[in-house]
């Protein structure tokens, strides 16, 4: 039925949305779009032909913006405006604010902003990269048994704070060779005597020397535990066991409570285990794929690996993890998830997202109305999304992060400006994920004139759809793949000039020297009748295949065309408001 | 008589009984008050021995109250430039109001406009705790001369401190002198603007910036990263262990509805 009145209401032309002025119109939205193209990739040139004025600050009191209209600007208590860009004053250009107290370089920072901020003394301003200023120049900074990659200053100003002593090594010039080179103080056992007895305490050889108290013959023994039977020390093997602030790992501890080796229950009673310090390589479940998770008799936890010392707790850690010894046991914390897409409160169980996460684990969420998950190694290797179910309006990308048994949920950009993509590596307890938004790079997917420019996923994330042709002699079009949404309901939307470049015209020619013989027939009944086959032409306008395709275009650009949302609900247009006839002299009109 | 005896036996018990009772009533009640209430203690003038323990029970609470709405709050007591959260009005500390576009830093300073933001949000109470400090050590019989002087607030490793260089005399037999007095609270918005800080370095360069980076080198750190409509990305920095948070936003490299305006 509804087709049928479409058909009525295409007799003489059918017309997308659109008319020649809307043509026309769509040429300058494709030159539009490389000009666009240009300005994305040159990210520097705010809008060619228009006035740009640098405020010092708007008035919605953000410092050195460039802007359209001068009114934005808050001209109060002198502050400035000028019709130039803000690169191009002096107060206002962008460089390289270094706090000398603190030893940090802030980048993009104007330069009034850092020499004269407001209420507080300002700092030194480079018109360079923070790479060209020596004050902002990185190099380790080992700070007690931790090392920070960071600026000179920095490590002097955190050194004070923490009252250590300043060890800057400018030979390391990379974040992990610094954080590697990070060195435990060797520590031993300190023996001395006290109150007649032969006491001890773990500690670094430094510490040992500085005891000042009522202790008397003090030795240090490098590498050995207090408990170490050949130093008779009133220290001995215990059942307890202990965590350090900083540190993943469950330790023994000895009846003077010294630290012991790292808790393992098989060893709690091997005389050997007590005597000299035994390295985490060598401890028990080392390099286990979950940090010794759960596990009642090992304490060599592993945060990387997914597990933390922490206080046995039997609802968080469950019956069965309940330690040999002591109170403390390596704590799983990877995540349980579990998903309700659809909020009627049910867990959807079937869905991939509901289960079991590790910690560190992120991946791409099955929102509603997106496309899945996109597999990406180097480009996106997944299949063309389906226009009509993907990608609708109001849906967005989500990427969802495990740590420390909590799930956390990124919204990737808004109207799909960013997709969420996902990678998995092997590993042998099942794979393990890696999820990222990016951006959705559909920009200049129309301007695109071949299927091989059009499908290049390295530059632009587009397809082609050969239905139709955007631009004149190119065989297809290129859209996006992902149709990115649009504000249509703002005032101020640009989506009528997206969804205009699909507007396509059909038309129907009939040969005017019939036009006595057809009184009284539709252009329905005479495509439909072979009699008149050569008199007319284009009746193909009046299929359905015509009109899907249409609307596949359509639908592609982005929220255009007719369309649900992501919550089901249908979109302003069906086929009645969408199509629209176009004016033909000489036709009868349909009947309707 | 030996009835009468042992009724006096009987009553003896009982009353001994009683009070056992009463004073485990006692001692619990005042357990109970303790654990939850430690505020109490205040009034019985336990916590106010001294100038310093004076000091540190009137402002301590302001400090903590200005310290956590500065934190949820971008950094300022008053945002001008903000972004509507939860009710929370999020200062932007990198802004670029155009699109596709890195932004542009607003707060260089971050630590040091705090710690004159939170300076600016204890005044009056630090005014009122001055002056209640006179009136009590007045009242406890001592003259009292108070000279005000500058106040410091800063930001240290795990915690906040305040130190009021006030010259404050106190006189009975024996004449007392305080030139500073310190209060401090543990905090960790420290470490959580230094951590701020280098993702607003990453908002800036590239206009958007890891959230995982930080959680592996922080074990006790949680970085969440809202992206909104209007292109602005509001950072939520939460210490696990003491739920300490430091919340702010960015907007930087915003890609706007279609090709926007």
């Amino acid at each position: 039925m509804r087709n049928s009145s479409l058909r009525q209401e295409a007799l003489r032309s059918l017309q997308v949305l659109g008319n020649k002025k809307m043509i026309q119109k769509k040429e300058a939205v494709i030159f539009f779009i490389l000009l666009f193209g240009i300005l994305f990739f040159s990210q520097g040139i705010f809008a060619v032909g228009e006035q740009v004025f640098c405020c010092e600050k708007t008035i919605q009191d953000a410092w050195c913006q460039d802007v359209s209209d001068s009114a934005k600007c808050d001209t109060s208590d002198g502050l400035k405006v000028v019709p130039t860009s803000c690169e191009a004053t002096s107060y206002c250009k962008l460089g390289t604010c270094v706090n000398t107290q603190e030893g940090v370089c802030m980048e993009n920072t104007p330069q009034r902003v850092c020499e004269q901020p407001v209420g507080i003394s300002g700092g030194l301003w480079f018109n360079s990269n923070p790479d060209e200023i020596s004050q902002c120049k990185l190099g380790c900074c080992l700070i007690g048994e931790q090392a920070a990659f960071t600026t000179q200053a920095r490590c002097e100003q955190l050194s004070s704070l923490y009252g250590l002593e300043t060890d800057y090594r400018t030979d390391i010039q990379s974040e992990t060779a610094c954080i590697a080179s990070a060195f435990s103080e060797i520590k031993g056992a300190c023996v001395f005597d006290k109150e007649l007895q032969k006491s001890c305490r773990f500690t670094t050889k430094k510490e040992c020397q500085d005891l000042t108290g009522a202790e008397e013959n003090i030795e240090f023994h490098e590498g050995f535990l207090c408990s170490a039977e050949e130093l008779g020390t009133i220290c001995g093997p215990s059942e307890k066991t202990t965590i350090y602030d900083g540190k993943d790992e469950i330790y023994f501890l000895d009846t003077c409570g010294n630290q012991g080796n790292i808790y393992d229950a098989d060893r709690q009673d091997d005389r050997t285990y007590w005597d000299k310090i035994v390295g985490k390589a060598e401890s028990c479940g080392f390099n286990d794929e979950g940090g010794n998770a759960g596990n009642q008799g090992c304490g060599n936890c592993d945060y990387l690996s997914g597990s933390t010392g922490a206080l046995y707790d039997r609802f968080k850690d469950g019956a069965a993890a309940s330690p040999k010894f002591g109170d403390y046991i390596c704590r799983n914390l990877d995540c349980r998830f579990e998903a309700d897409l659809n909020g009627d409160g049910n867990i959807d169980s079937d869905n991939l997202e509901s289960g079991i996460f590790k910690h560190g684990e992120s991946w791409c969420a099955q929102s509603s109305g997106t496309s899945g998950i996109i597999s990406e190694g180097g480009f996106i290797t997944s299949a063309n999304p389906d226009s009509a179910t993907e990608n609708i309006p109001g849906s967005r990308y989500f990427r969802l992060v495990c740590y420390n048994g909590d799930v956390t949920v990124e919204p990737c950009a808004d109207f799909r400006q960013e997709v969420c993509v996902q990678s998995e590596i092997e590993i042998s307890s099942g794979v393990f994920r890696n999820a990222a938004c990016r951006v959705n790079k559909w920009q200049d997917c129309l301007a695109q004139k071949t299927q091989l420019d059009c499908e290049n996923f390295e530059k632009r994330d587009c397809v082609w759809n050969e239905e139709h042709s955007i631009l004149k002699s190119s065989g297809g079009s290129c859209v996006p793949k992902y149709a990115p949404g649009l504000n249509f309901y703002a005032s101020d939307s640009d989506a009528n000039s997206v969804c205009v470049q699909a507007s396509r015209t059909c038309t129907i020619k009939v040969n005017k020297n019939i036009l006595g013989t057809i009184q009284g027939k539709t252009i329905q009944e005479m495509c439909s009748d072979s009699k008149f086959a050569g008199d007319v032409s284009g009746c193909d306008c009046l299929e359905d295949s015509w009109i899907a395709k249409a609307n596949n275009l359509c639908v592609a650009l982005g929220d255009c065309g007719i369309k649900e949302n992501y919550l089901g609900q249908d979109g302003f247009y069906d086929e009645q408001n969408l199509y629209i006839s176009g004016k033909g002299d000489s036709v009868p009109k349909p009947e309707r | 008589m030996q009835r009468q005896g042992v009724k006096f036996l009987e009553d003896k018990s009982g009353q001994l009984t009683i009070f056992i009772i009463v004073a485990v009533i006692i001692v619990a009640m005042a357990a109970m008050i303790y654990f939850l209430f430690p505020g109490v203690l205040v009034n019985f003038g336990i916590s106010e021995g001294n100038p310093q323990q004076f000091m540190q029970t009137c402002i301590e609470e302001e400090l903590r109250n200005n310290v956590e709405k500065i934190s949820a709050q971008g950094g300022s007591l008053e945002p001008e430039n903000f972004v509507l959260y939860q009710d929370d009005k999020i200062e932007f500390l990198c802004f670029n109001e155009n699109d596709y576009l890195p932004c542009v830093m607003q707060q260089p300073f971050l630590k040091e406009h705090i710690e004159s933001e939170i300076k600016r949000g204890i005044k009056n109470q630090e005014d009122v705790c001055f002056e209640e400090l006179k009136e009590t050590f007045q009242r406890r019989g001592y003259d009292v001369s108070l000279t005000r002087g500058e106040t410091t607030i800063e930001l240290l490793p795990e915690k906040i401190s305040a130190t009021f260089e006030n010259d404050l005399t106190l006189t009975n037999e024996n004449s007392e002198r305080i030139e500073k007095i310190n209060v401090v609270v543990n905090n960790n918005l420290y470490e959580l603007t230094s951590i701020a800080n280098s993702i607003l370095n990453w908002e800036a360069r590239y206009g958007d910036a890891e959230t995982t980076i930080y959680m592996n080198y922080y074990h006790e750190l949680k970085v969440e990263k809202l992206k909104q409509s209007d292109g602005s990305t509001i950072y939520i920095l939460t210490n696990r262990n003491t739920d300490e948070k430091f919340q702010f936003a960015s907007r930087s490299v915003a890609f706007p509805a279609g090709f926007g305006k």
